[in-house]
Order: C-alpha cells, then sequence, then structure tokens
C-alpha cells in the first residue's frame, strides 16, 4: 500500500530476524541438548555446539528403557515412566484427534445454520446423537439375533443370508449385514462384494444345501412359501443343533498370538459341551 | 418454539457439561475451604466445619503475601510485555511484501503448541547454570565471562520465568492483534496519506485506536491467566530460590499437596485468588473494556 525505502525493509527484515530467533532459540536448544550427553554438555559449558552427537537418547525412550545405548549402559536406575512413553503418546494421539473431530463437527454445524438458516444442531442431534443412545443399541442387538439367534454353531449353519425389503433392510441389515453367511466364510471381502460371492458360492452344492436363505422379515414374499422368514427361523422349527461345532484354527496360526495353545484348547473345551445333535 | 427457548434448548447440554465438570469442583472447594480438611481428617474421614478459620489462616500467612506480591509483578510484567510485543510483532507480520514477515507468521503459532510443562523444561534447560545454552550464547558473544545462575537467582529468578511465558503464551496475542489489524479500512490509510500523515501519525491516530478493544480484551484475558502461571513455575524454579518465585497458584499448590496436606487452606486460598481476578476482571470491564466498546 505504501513504499518502504531500502532502509525501511532492511529494518523489518531485522525485526524479523529478531522475532524468528526468539521464537526458535529454545526449540534449537532443546534439538541440540537431545543428540548430546550430559557428559558432553557439561564437558565445556562455554561451547554453542558441543563436539559429540549421539542418538541415545532417543533409543534409550523409543525403546522403552530396553536399549540403553553408550551413555546409560551404566546407569543402574532409569524412570519407570519410560515404560508408558508409547502410551502416552497415545493418549496424546487420542485427545488431539478427539478436540479436533470436535472442533471440525462443531464448525461443520455452525457454517451449515449460518450458510442455510436451517437449524443444523438440532438435526445432528435427533438424527445422530438421540439415536446412539437409544435405537441404534436396539437394532444392533436386534440385527445380532437375527443373524445368529437360534443357529448352531455348523461352518455355514452359524448364521444366514437375508433378503428383505428395502426399508427393514436398511434399519437392520445396512453396509452387507444381509448377506452375513459368505461374510462368515470369506471375512476379508468387503461389503459390498458379498452378494457376487453368495452367488458364486451358491454354485458349490455344500454351500448351496446348507445355507439357510431368509425371505421377508414377518411375512414370506414368496407364493407358494419355498424359503423361511425372519420369524420362521427364530421359531421352534428352526431350534435346535443339527451340524457338528466348526471350530477355524488358521486365523491363530497365521498370526503371533500369545497363549495359542490355551485359547484352542478352551475353543474345543467348549464346543464339546454344545450338544452336536439336538434337532 | 420461540427463539429464545431455542437457544435455550441448545444450550442445555453445555450448561450440563460445564454444570459436571465445573461447578461441581468449584462446590465442592468451597465446602472444603470452611472444614478442617488435613492427613489426619482424611484418615478419619471426617471434616469438622471451622467457618473461616482456614481463610483467616492463609490471610495472615505472610507467605501468602509474598506469593501475592510475585504474583502481581509477573502479571504486571508478563501482560504489559506481551501487548506491547504483540502489536508491534503483528504490525511486522502484517507487511505482506516483506518475505522474513511471511516466515515469522508461519512460524508465530509455534510456541503456543508447546505444552506448559514442556516449556518450563525447555527453558529449565535453556537456563541452567551447568550447562545451559543462554550462558552458552552469552559467552560465544563475549557479552559475559562467568556464567549467570538465571533461575537460581532470587534478584533474576522471578523475571527468568516471566520470559518462557511470554514465549508461550504471546502467539495468542498477536494472532488477536493481527486479526484487529486485518479489519481496519485501507480506505483510512489511504485518506490519511493524501491528508500528508506519516507512518507514525498513521499508526497513532488509526491503528492503535482501532485496537484498543482487542487490547483491552488481551488485557482482561492474559491478566486472568497470568494471575493463575503455575506449569512454568512447577518446571522451573518450584518456588524458589527462596521464596522468590512462589506465586499465588503456586501457594495453593504446595498448602494443599506438600505435607501436612492442608486441603482446606488450600481451597481457601485457591477462593481468594479467584475473587481477586474476579475483582481485577470487573475493574478493567467498567473502566477499560466499557470506555473502548462505547
Amino acid at each position: 500500500m505504501f513504499k518502504t525505502t531500502p532502509a525501511v525493509r532492511l529494518l523489518l527484515h531485522v525485526a524479523n530476524l529478531m522475532v524468528i530467533v526468539f521464537i526458535l532459540l529454545p526449540l534449537v536448544a532443546v534439538l541440540i541438548g537431545s543428540i548430546q550427553s550430559e557428559k558432553a554438555l557439561q564437558a565445556d559449558t562455554r561451547r554453542l555446539l558441543p563436539l559429540e552427537f549421539t542418538l541415545d537418547n532417543f533409543t534409550v525412550i523409543l525403546s522403552k528403557g530396553q536399549q540403553r545405548g553408550r551413555i546409560f549402559e551404566q546407569a543402574t536406575y532409569l524412570p519407570d515412566n519410560i515404560k508408558s512413553f508409547y502410551a502416552a503418546f497415545v493418549n496424546s494421539a487420542v485427545v488431539a484427534s478427539s478436540v479436533t473431530f470436535l472442533t471440525l463437527l462443531f464448525g461443520s454445524l455452525a457454517w451449515i445454520t449460518h450458510l442455510t438458516g436451517v437449524h443444523a444442531w438440532a438435526y445432528y442431534g435427533l438424527l445422530w446423537v438421540v439415536p446412539i443412545f437409544t435405537s441404534f443399541s436396539f437394532f444392533m442387538i436386534l440385527r445380532q439375533w437375527v443373524q445368529h439367534g437360534n443357529a448352531d454353531r455348523g461352518w455355514l449353519t452359524n448364521t444366514r443370508v437375508f433378503f428383505i425389503d428395502r426399508a427393514l433392510n436398511h434399519a437392520v441389515f445396512p453396509m452387507g449385514q444381509d448377506y452375513h453367511l459368505p461374510h462368515h466364510v470369506y471375512a476379508t471381502v468387503p461389503h459390498y462384494r458379498l452378494k457376487e460371492l453368495h452367488e458364486i458360492l451358491m454354485d458349490y452344492p455344500e454351500y448351496r444345501e446348507q445355507a439357510v436363505e431368509v425371505h421377508g422379515y414377518f411375512h414370506s414374499p414368496e407364493h407358494p412359501q419355498v424359503h423361511p422368514t425372519v420369524i420362521d427361523i427364530l421359531g421352534p422349527e428352526y431350534a435346535g443343533h443339527k451340524h457338528p461345532v466348526y471350530l477355524d484354527h488358521s486365523v491363530l496360526e497365521d498370526c503371533v498370538v500369545e497363549e495359542k495353545d490355551a485359547i484352542i484348547q478352551d475353543g474345543e473345551r467348549a464346543a464339546n459341551l454344545t450338544p452336536p445333535s439336538a434337532g | 418454539m420461540s427463539a429464545g427457548s431455542f437457544a435455550f434448548f441448545m444450550n442445555v447440554p453445555t450448561l450440563l457439561c460445564l454444570g459436571l465438570v465445573l461447578a461441581y469442583p468449584i462446590a465442592y472447594a468451597a465446602y472444603l475451604s470452611v472444614h478442617r480438611v488435613g492427613l489426619a481428617q482424611l484418615r478419619r474421614g471426617e471434616f469438622p466445619f471451622n467457618g473461616w478459620e482456614n481463610y483467616g489462616r492463609v490471610l495472615e500467612d505472610p507467605l501468602f503475601w509474598v506469593a501475592i506480591k510475585n504474583t502481581l509483578i509477573f502479571t504486571a510484567v508478563t501482560v504489559s510485555s506481551e501487548i506491547i510485543l504483540a502489536v508491534l510483532i503483528a504490525l511486522l507480520i502484517n507487511q505482506s511484501g516483506i518475505w522474513t514477515s511471511r516466515v515469522t507468521r508461519f512460524l508465530i503459532l509455534l510456541p503456543y503448541a508447546i505444552p506448559p510443562i514442556c516449556n518450563g523444561l525447555i527453558w529449565s534447560f535453556l537456563y541452567s547454570f551447568q550447562f545451559g545454552f543462554l550462558n552458552r550464547i552469552l559467552f560465544t558473544a563475549g557479552l559475559i565471562n562467568d556464567p549467570v545462575n538465571w533461575a537460581g537467582n532470587p534478584d533474576t529468578a522471578l523475571y527468568a520465568v516471566t520470559v518462557p511465558y511470554i514465549w508461550r503464551t504471546l502467539p495468542f496475542a498477536i494472532i488477536l492483534v493481527h486479526a484487529a489489524l486485518q479489519g481496519i479500512p485501507r480506505e483510512l490509510y489511504e485518506q490519511a496519506a493524501i491528508d500528508g500523515a506519516n507512518a507514525w501519525h498513521r499508526f497513532r491516530q488509526i491503528t492503535l485506536p482501532m485496537l484498543q478493544q482487542i487490547i483491552a480484551i488481551i488485557l482482561i484475558l492474559r491478566t486472568a491467566f497470568a494471575f493463575a502461571v503455575f506449569e512454568e513455575i512447577l518446571a522451573i524454579t518450584q518456588g524458589g530460590p527462596g521464596d522468590a518465585t512462589w506465586v499465588a497458584a503456586w501457594y495453593s499448590y504446595k498448602i494443599t499437596f506438600s505435607p501436612p496436606n492442608n486441603f482446606g487452606m488450600g481451597s481457601a486460598s485457591a477462593y481468594i485468588l479467584a475473587l481477586m481476578i474476579g475483582a481485577i476482571a470487573l475493574v478493567y470491564m467498567r473502566f477499560v473494556y466499557r470506555r473502548v466498546t462505547l
């Protein structure tokens, strides 16, 4: 807006440099200190940059005291809280991300309200907060019950595939939850491919014979009725345990798991408690 | 639903949250401040009512008045420095044609991101008499011959603690002043320039009056926060040497959490401090804020 003379520009640059030095000085000093040993720092207290550089300070913290390095190899005591470094870091990350999320959320709601005149806060409360504490839990429990209730622990009979009208499907089985059997068979397949997976698996006789397809929630859409409804599969006709308990240990074999044998034994003990055939 | 009712309804969740996280501890501290609560009482689980005795003991304690004097000095130094520096640095980073100003603007929030306790530890390292970098810099520049014990000397310790506090909290004031500067219409400066006003006159007659309101806000907020300074004291001096850096919040903390753990007196001192901050805020509101906003 106003022309500045070279002298004024120089003065402004100098002033800026002073501010930058004031801002960075403590941080640079700590950075230099962090790559020194205490011995090196004390060796010559008048030297600006000590000669010895080491990453041992970082190593001892990042390894939770396991790798002491040259500086701390003689140390008989390390503070116990060094073991909590990662936990403390995670706690901070959780707090930071929560604050960021809430800031973005409240900011977005305020902007929507400001720009559109619509009470976004009210809709957020009504359609998100209230359901989380009320209907959400209900639908979660209901879905779990419908998917697994009254089923045995067989490989292909522990759950079912649901063909329900759109409204109920959206309420109880969103995001591919309706194709729950193929999800159990191949858990890594994404939800949007489960329908296709079910159709492929139906070409295999074992799957086709055992898989339970449920059509309709309260009333069957089929005339005459071929497949059971949700009400049917939860009723006495489908109660019982016709198939042997299926245990898949391959998941445990692929991963590093503590007390693997105990987990397998627990599973087998529980399987033996389940009656193999009650239906 | 009327706009007023709707506003009330929307504020209810916030009021409930504030009630839980603020009102309860404040009320409980009030309860503790009029009861005898020490280690013996905590062990027995009985807190006998002792009226205003805790307040009386705090007000009769010479250390409390030392802490209040130190707090007032600390507040006066930090708040006045921050306001002057905030205006100067905000004017500096407002110079968009100067590339170093853009660098400063980029870096300015860095200290604000440092947690207060970490800031205290950083400056404790910087001030260290044994291997501090401040002395190293001054040695290298040839400004001192013997190491200076910045935080260990009773004459310099309190002022030494003000610098880290200013370093950490200054960005907040700078950002506020910078935002206010950007709200000043450019036409005012152009008109003044046509009338022959030089840079000083433009600052004196346009910038400063337009910044009065934000300066008043900074004055109120920073005074309240400086009165409650704690983390830098804890990390750098722990109130020492002697009682040179005992401030009001440190007094409450030590009375409460050092043996014999007098929670009653600690709560009473905290209430006295809160009342002082409230009184100063009222004075500011009455004589500064209203004057510049009306």
